[in-house]
Parts: C-alpha cells; sequence; structure tokens
C-alpha cells in the first residue's frame, strides 16, 4: 500500500477551482493515459463552462453545491480493512467494490468469469492494457459533454470498471460494482463503468452507490454502455448514498441496429442528485426503457435529465418515471424525445408521476419532444398529485387503518416501477429499501 | 325491548356548505332490513356516506348511535371494525394493490379488533373460497388489483363478498342494485340473503323497487327533503313503484328534485 501523505491533488479544493488551475493540477502516479483524460476533461470543463443556475438545462436544480464544495480527491493505494458494504443477496458473476474512491481488492471477485468476457479495473494502477480500448471512449464522452460538469464526470475517474462481452457470448449474471463512501471528510470519487456488449451478446451490470450516514463529499459518475447489432444489455444504479453527499452520475448509451437496452435507476440517499442519461438509439429497430424511481425526503433533491435520440427508422424507447416526494424534498423531471427526420416509425412513450405526501414537496415535470420525422408515435404525460382519497377511504371502510392504507397505495405507486426492474434480486432490494422508506416517510407525513 | 343496533336522530349534514340532510331520524333493530327509497337527490346516498365516515360530509347536528356509542366519533376503518359496513354505489378500482392483499388486510384488521386470531393464508382461503362460490366468482381474481378492470357486475358482486367475508353487524348497501342486469340482480340478492340473520341489520338504499322484489324488507322509508318522509311495509314499495314519488314531492319527474351535490357524489 502506498503512503497516505498529502499531495497536492489530495488537498480540498471546489470544482470551480480545479477547473481554474487547469490540466496541470491533478498530479500524482496514475498512468500516463489516465493523466491526459483527466487533463482533457478539465481543458473541457474550461472551455465549455461549468454550468449555472442561469443555465435552461439547470433551472430547477442549483449546481452551486456541486461546484464550490470543497472536496478532495481519494488518497491513493487500495483500501484495506473489514468490508463495511451493505450487499444485496445476489447472485453475481464478479463483484468489485471501491471505498471511499480506493479499491478494496479483498472485498472483490473477478474470477471465474466465462471466456468471452474481460472484466477490467480501471484508475486503480492494476489495470492491464485496458487503455487502448477505453481511452477512445473516454475521449468521445468527454468530446460530447455538454457541459463542464458532465466532462469532468467523463474524464475524471478516479476508479472503475471496464467490462466487454464478445460476439454471441451471453453473461447470464450481473457484474456488480459496489461504491460505498465511508468517510466523513468530503472525498470527490468519480467512478467510471464501461459496458460493452459485443453482436448478439448479452449482458447486464448494476452499480450500487451507499455510504454511512456520516459520509459527504460527492459523486461524480459515468456509464459508458455500447449496445452492438442484436445485443442485449442491462444496466442498473441503486442510489443510496449518504444524505450528506452529493451525487451526479450520467449514463450515455449508444445502441446499434436491433439491439436492446433496459435501465433501472433508483434515487434514494444523496443531498443533491443529478441523474442524466443520454440514449442515442443509432441503428434501425432498438428498443430502450428507461425505468425510474425517486423518493427524495427531507430537504433532499433529485433530479432526472433525460435525452433520448431517435436517429434510425423503427426504434422502440419508453421512458418510465415515478417519484414519491416527503417533507420538504424537490424532485425535477426532464425528458425530451429527439426524433430526427429519418427515424421514420419511431415510438417512444414517454411518462413521468410524483406523488406529493406533504405540502412543502414539490415536482417540477418537463416533458420535451422534438420532433423532425412525420410518420411517429410520440407520447409523453406527466402527473403530480396527492394520495388518491377515494381509494384511502375504500380501504379504509373495510377496516384497513390509515396508515395501512396509505402504505399499501403507497407501495402500488412505486411498485408499478419497482416490478419492472429486470434482476430480481435488486428488485426484491428495493422494495425493501422502498417499504421502510415510504412506512417512516408516512409517520413524518400525516 | 332491544336497544336499537343503529339510532339516528336529528341527523343534519352537508357537503361543499348545501345541506342534504335535514333533521334525519331512523331506528334498525339487529335482524331486520330496512329499505330507504327516494328520489335522485333525497339525501340516501349522503346518508350512507355519513355512516360510512366519507370525508367532506359534515353533520352539523343530530346524534348516529351504533350499538349505543357514538358512531360519529369513530374514524372510517374503526367504524368497520366495529361492524359498520358499506357497500359502495361505485366500488373504488385500486391499481396495484391485489384483492389478495386487499383482503387479507382487511379481515385480519377486523378479525383482530375482534379478539379473533388473523387467518393465514390458507385459512384465508378457505375461508374466502366459500364465499366466492355464493356469486359465482373464483380465486383467479386474487392476483389482480382491486376492482380494477372489474365489469359493473363483477364489482357489484365483489362488494357482497367482503361484506360476508367481514360478517358485519349492520350492512349499508347504497344502491347495490344500480347498473346490474336481471341475472346478476339475482346473484346479489342471493348473496344479500345468505347474510339474513337475527343478529344482523340491513339498510338497502335503492332508488327503484325492483331488488326489493328479491330481498323482501321488514320495512320501507320514504326519504325526501333529507329526511324520511313515510314509513311503512313493503307494500309502500309497491305503492311508489307504481305511482312515483309524484305523492311525495310534488312533481312527477323525480329526475327534476336532483341535488346537484348528491348527483355529482
Amino acid at each position: 500500500m502506498k503512503g497516505a501523505t498529502e499531495t497536492p491533488q489530495h488537498t480540498a479544493s471546489t470544482l470551480v477551482e480545479l477547473v481554474e488551475r487547469g490540466g496541470a493540477a491533478i498530479e500524482g502516479d496514475a498512468p500516463s493515459w489516465l493523466r491526459d483524460a483527466r487533463a482533457m476533461a478539465i481543458e473541457r470543463a474550461a472551455a465549455i463552462g461549468l454550468p449555472a443556475k442561469t443555465d435552461e438545462e439547470w433551472r430547477y436544480t442549483d449546481p452551486k453545491p456541486l461546484l464550490e464544495g470543497q472536496f478532495s480527491l481519494p488518497r491513493p493505494g487500495a483500501h484495506e480493512g473489514d468490508d463495511p458494504c451493505e450487499h444485496m443477496e445476489i447472485e453475481s458473476a464478479a463483484r468489485i467494490v471501491f471505498i471511499d474512491g480506493r479499491l478494496a481488492p479483498e472485498h472483490c471477485r473477478l474470477s471465474g468469469l466465462p471466456s468471452g468476457v474481460e472484466v477490467s479495473l480501471v484508475g486503480t494502477g492494476e489495470e492491464a492494457d485496458v487503455e487502448e480500448r477505453l481511452a477512445p471512449i473516454v475521449a468521445q464522452g468527454i468530446g460530447g459533454a455538454r457541459d463542464g460538469l458532465e466532462a469532468l464526470g467523463a474524464g475524471l475517474i478516479t476508479g472503475g470498471v471496464f467490462v466487454r462481452v464478445d460476439a454471441g457470448v451471453t453473461l447470464e449474471k450481473p457484474i456488480v460494482v459496489v461504491f460505498r463512501a465511508e468517510d466523513g471528510s468530503p472525498v470527490l470519487s468519480a467512478p467510471h463503468i464501461t459496458l460493452i456488449v459485443g453482436e448478439g451478446a448479452r449482458a447486464s451490470v448494476i452499480e450500487d452507490h451507499q455510504g454511512s450516514a456520516g459520509a459527504t463529499g460527492l459523486t461524480l459518475g459515468r456509464s459508458e454502455v455500447r449496445v452492438a447489432k442484436g445485443a442485449h444489455a442491462e444496466h442498473a444504479m441503486l442510489q443510496r448514498e449518504s444524505p450528506g453527499r452529493h451525487h451526479v452520475s450520467t449514463l450515455r448509451l449508444i445502441q446499434d441496429a436491433e439491439s436492446h437496452f433496459h435501465s433501472d435507476r433508483v434515487l434514494l440517499g444523496g443531498a443533491v442528485t443529478r441523474n442524466n442519461i443520454h440514449a442515442t438509439l443509432q441503428g434501425e429497430s432498438c428498443e430502450a426503457v428507461f425505468n425510474g424511481l425517486y423518493t427524495p425526503e427531507e430537504r433532499q433533491h433529485h433530479d432526472s435529465h433525460i435525452r433520448v435520440e431517435h436517429m434510425a427508422p423503427g426504434c422502440n424507447s419508453r421512458q418510465y418515471y415515478r417519484g414519491i416526494l416527503a417533507d420538504r424534498s424537490r424532485a425535477v423531471f426532464t425528458g425530451r424525445i429527439y426524433v430526427k427526420d429519418v427515424a421514420q416509425q419511431t415510438d417512444a412513450i414517454q411518462s413521468n408521476s410524483n406523488l406529493l405526501l406533504s405540502d412543502a414537496a414539490h415536482a417540477v415535470a418537463k416533458p420535451q419532444l422534438e420532433i423532425y420525422a412525420d410518420d411517429v408515435r410520440c407520447t409523453h404525460g406527466a402527473t403530480s398529485g396527492q394520495l388518491d382519497a377515494d381509494a384511502a377511504f375504500y380501504l379504509r371502510a373495510r377496516g384497513v387503518p390509515e396508515r395501512v392504507a396509505k402504505l399499501l397505495l403507497l407501495q402500488a405507486f412505486a411498485g408499478e416501477n419497482i416490478d419492472r426492474i429486470e434482476n430480481e434480486a435488486l428488485r426484491t432490494t428495493v422494495h425493501a429499501l422502498a417499504d421502510d422508506r415510504l412506512g417512516a416517510a408516512l409517520e413524518r407525513n400525516t | 325491548m332491544h336497544e336499537p343496533l343503529l339510532k339516528i336522530e336529528g341527523l343534519c349534514a352537508e357537503a361543499g356548505g348545501v345541506e342534504i340532510l335535514r333533521g334525519l331520524d331512523l331506528e334498525v333493530k339487529a335482524g331486520e332490513v330496512h329499505s330507504i327509497m327516494g328520489p335522485n337527490g333525497s339525501g340516501k346516498s349522503t346518508l350512507a356516506k355519513v355512516l360510512a365516515g366519507r370525508e367532506g360530509y359534515e353533520v352539523t347536528s343530530g346524534s348516529v348511535l351504533f350499538k349505543g356509542q357514538d358512531l360519529l366519533e369513530l374514524e372510517p376503518d374503526e367504524r368497520a371494525r366495529e361492524g359498520v359496513f358499506l357497500a359502495f354505489q361505485y366500488p373504488v378500482e385500486i391499481p396495484g394493490v391485489s384483492n389478495m392483499q386487499f383482503l387479507k388486510e382487511s379481515i385480519n384488521a377486523v378479525r383482530t379488533h375482534r379478539g379473533q386470531e388473523p387467518l393465514d393464508t390458507v385459512g384465508f382461503l378457505g375461508e374466502l373460497r366459500e364465499k366466492l362460490a355464493v356469486v359465482g366468482m373464483n380465486e383467479q381474481l386474487l392476483q389482480r388489483s382491486v376492482n380494477e378492470d372489474f365489469s359493473g357486475g363483477e364489482k357489484k358482486r365483489y362488494e357482497i363478498v367482503q361484506m360476508s367475508l367481514l360478517e358485519p353487524s349492520l350492512c349499508v348497501l347504497d344502491e347495490t342494485d344500480s347498473g346490474l342486469d336481471i341475472d346478476a340482480l339475482r346473484v346479489v340478492s342471493e348473496g344479500i340473503n345468505r347474510m339474513r340473520s337475527p343478529e344482523r341489520a340491513m339498510v338497502l338504499v335503492t332508488h327503484y323497487q325492483r331488488l326489493l322484489n328479491y330481498v323482501q324488507p321488514d320495512i320501507v322509508h320514504v326519504m325526501v327533503g333529507g329526511r324520511i318522509a313515510q314509513s311503512g311495509g313493503k307494500e309502500l314499495a309497491l305503492q311508489l313503484e307504481e305511482r312515483g314519488y309524484a305523492d311525495f314531492t310534488g312533481v312527477d319527474d323525480p329526475a327534476q328534485q336532483t341535488n346537484p351535490q348528491e348527483a355529482s357524489a
């Protein structure tokens, strides 16, 4: 293990200062391709600018706490000691654990993968030759970033995993990656996941972001998913970070023809959360499902920002996002469906519903359609309201106590999206987490 | 003489600032079946909702005693556990809550209140199968959501299933005959008749006489303008069937009497 002495890169600074100081600001022992990527990300962020509340895309989420909070990068070296993570009872093909941005090698399991499946570690000092496959994807992510924060997320990379499944190979069990924040001092971790699924292949990755009660700092995550012709890919993210930690993560998806993709994103924790999805359906006849649930409470802020681009004919996309808001929480849903002129026979649905448990909670829904083809079916619907009083009365009129009646209705509302989660173990975990959370929220919000 | 199961005195209630019940008196004894008939807007359904404790209906004066206790003090779920059952005119669809979950929560809340052991799944299914069979339903519905995609007739039959499962001491049936074809009406009536017992009372709120061909009431009340205008035996229902409510309202077409609050409720 390397020493934990303070070097310039581990001194706390804000993202604004980091960008102002420029690419040379991050030194250390990272491999050269990664140092280049970080420098490129910082330069790109400087060029296009960090987001401001005056930007249309950040109108309902003030980026200030993300940009002006003091964060330090993870100390070098691996994490040693116990595994403090909460693990799902899940059968995984491989498990990788990061704690406070550092790999925890003792708690990882990478052996026994079928042939045709590569799982490589990134940015941990232990990687082999992943750079030549990963560097172009990272560069593409930085180049395509729409604001400086996204550029930083695409290129800072404090650690991560590169998964590649060869054409025709089926990986039945998911790769599970756990990112755990333990440290009470504000750590900036930039986890980077890549999932490349070859032609006709099948694979899934589950990210579990979690933290101890007192953890602070910022997660700036990036997930790059490429789905080749006729392939099936699933990506799930469970965000159960500490209430004091901010979380920004971007899923960048590119799909080839006749491929299938399914995304589950569950936002439970965090202080300010920004959940970005940028999907490009570039081949014909793709299918993509974006399933999401958020349950902010207290003063949490959960913002989901989804852009689905139909670039070729005959693709289906579905956005299903639901939220239950308690206390003084805030939620934002912005979903854009973009249909290029050649993307005839596009079938796109977007639906967002919010349940407000308190008068002080506030939800914003901004559905956006941008359609340049004429033979398409695109629908969007957004609703926001309280629990159905008629339904609650009906249950109570049958003797069901008020709190149980309301909990049943909340579970039913959330359950529609939880039941859509592809992985059964994750689904069971989310059901249990949501039940506890909603039960407690009802206690406070009556 | 027994103390009445339900004793309503001088009940006045309003909804949305409009007075609907205007000094209603009613006594129902255990074992009796009462029918409350009346034109649209007379306050029949409001009475049913007030008894069940629906929000939005405010009792401004009067009293309701159920088994000697003040019913109006109780929350809707407490009333149900105490033995008041309202069969809804429009049973509510609840997507995502399965009938299995719903019925188990319901029966076990009532059983626990009565000091009985909660039923496990096997015991519950045993109880339920029998009740379902009476109205020609089967347990496949357990996996479906409450009332979701039920036909009008199924919803009404399902109300009877719930009623027989919970074994209430006072059954208030709000327009349970509305929207039923003749076969469904027969099935539902059979379910109601099976529930008649010396310990149980029923109040059938209905606009038409036809339910009463199948369920014979002991006492028929005519409700007009938020109070009971006349009470009598079942011959009163036949008289209403022949002559309408004009004798009570002074208007030939009962629809003219529609109170907008009631109609939309």
